[in-house]
């Protein structure tokens, strides 16, 4: 069984407005959840980077969760190496500008495991951009 | 800034012979332990796609490249009159053999086949053929086909792979058997040596993703099939603990039969 919980928090004084996702990839190494962010000007402030940050929240002997964020031609990959502790990834900012972000989430081996990530969208002063989102796999 | 790591690039691995004998094409490259470091591919798949097939493997290339032996193109004819039948199966490209029918005079169908082909070969197979009716004492008789005269070798013919072809001879006098040569002219595909990548057991260490419209689907070593169709297809590879890695991969567009479509050389759009 899958969750999508989807949160608007306040949390993040730079920015104003984060977003808070989670879900779980099920057993097989294939599986990979897949969405969509959309980033777009609110009012004044123009999108120029996605903000995102992982969490694995799976029991330390489930294998490894990453994510890879693409625009246009470029990808980069993000992990969070250490299972269930309080620590995510590293951050990634990826300067696509405006449009649509694609995210995969993946694992590096057979068996379930359970993910939440933080992401918004931001001009490059650090200002929170329009940010939407659509679930493309769920798996 | 993160500083970006000294990227080796080998360059594609993709040969000609080797893709139209083995039906794969494939690509070798480094990952660089950079943080977040991500390999970014587009392979185009056309030509009645159904499904992209995709392997990864981790470490090299083997240094010694790998004999692929080679399968054939072959014929198979039948002779056929009421309910007599005589067959010769399996005639290899640059071969001939004989087909003989004892059935008296009439008329006899001739019936050649591609069945049992390697379906990765896309060149239609070339034959002729020559008759002869011949009484019991093994002398000509007389006989006649719209193919060609008796006793005399046909033009040269084509029959695409997996495919069928019907003639009609009739033998008159005091006609004991018919016998048929059949000469496969097709040229015999040499032997080829592609690069195969080493098999090795993954680690965990390196994933690749395969993504085309909403199907996005992660492999750490397993074969993936990707069911889009024609376009196409993204592929990314990382690590997962940032490690530097040396890695090739296998891909094929094939069709509904597991037949390779068209595929293209992939293009590197980002290389880390």
């Amino acid at each position: 069984m899958k969750r999508f919980l989807f949160l608007m928090l306040m949390s993040l004084p730079v920015c104003g407005f984060a977003h808070d996702l989670s879900g779980d990839l099920g057993e097989a190494a294939s599986a990979t959840d897949y969405m969509m962010i959309y980033c777009s000007a609110d009012g004044s402030i123009t999108a120029d980077k996605l903000y995102f940050q992982l969490s694995n929240d799976s029991p330390g002997s489930a294998p490894l969760v990453s994510a890879q964020i693409t625009k246009n031609n470029f990808a980069t990959n993000i992990t969070d190496l250490i299972n269930g502790d309080a620590n995510s990834s590293r951050v990634a900012e990826i300067a696509g500008g405006q449009g649509a972000y694609q995210v995969t989430i993946n694992k590096n081996g057979v068996g379930k495991a359970s993910y939440s990530f933080v992401y918004h969208c931001e001009s490059n002063e650090g200002e929170h951009a329009e940010t939407t989102d659509s679930s493309l796999q769920n798996n | 800034m993160k500083k970006i790591a000294h990227k080796t690039l080998l360059s594609l691995l993709v040969l000609s012979a080797f893709e139209s004998a083995s039906a794969l094409d494939s690509g070798a490259q480094n990952l660089t332990a950079t943080i977040g470091a991500t390999d970014y591919f587009k392979i185009t798949c056309a030509g009645g796609t159904d499904h992209l097939n995709f392997k990864l493997f981790e470490n090299g290339v083997t240094v010694s490249p790998v004999l692929i032996p080679e399968l054939p193109q072959i014929l198979n004819a039948t002779l056929t009159k009421l309910k007599l039948t005589a067959t010769t199966s399996a005639i290899a490209a640059g071969t001939n053999k004989d087909v003989t029918l004892k059935g008296g005079n009439g008329v006899y169908t001739l019936t050649l086949d591609t069945f049992g082909t390697n379906l990765t070969l896309k060149t239609a197979q070339t034959y002729s053929i020559q008759y002869q009716c011949l009484n019991a004492a093994k002398t000509v008789t007389a006989g006649s086909s719209t193919l060609v005269k008796l006793g005399v070798e046909s033009t040269t013919k084509s029959l695409a792979n997996n495919k069928t072809a019907k003639y009609a001879i009739n033998c008159a006098g005091k006609t004991d058997s018919l016998k048929v040569k059949i000469t496969n002219k097709t040229a015999a595909v040499k032997l080829i040596t592609p690069v195969i990548p080493a098999v090795s057991v993954s680690s965990g260490n390196l994933t690749a993703q395969v993504i085309k419209s909403a199907n996005a689907q992660n492999t750490i070593g397993d074969v993936l099939d990707v069911q889009e169709g024609n376009g196409d297809y993204s592929v990314m590879v990382n690590s997962p603990i940032n490690a530097a890695k040396n890695y090739s991969f296998q891909y094929s567009c094939l069709n509904t039969k597991n037949v390779e479509a068209k595929t293209s050389p992939f293009q590197i759009l980002q290389n880390q």
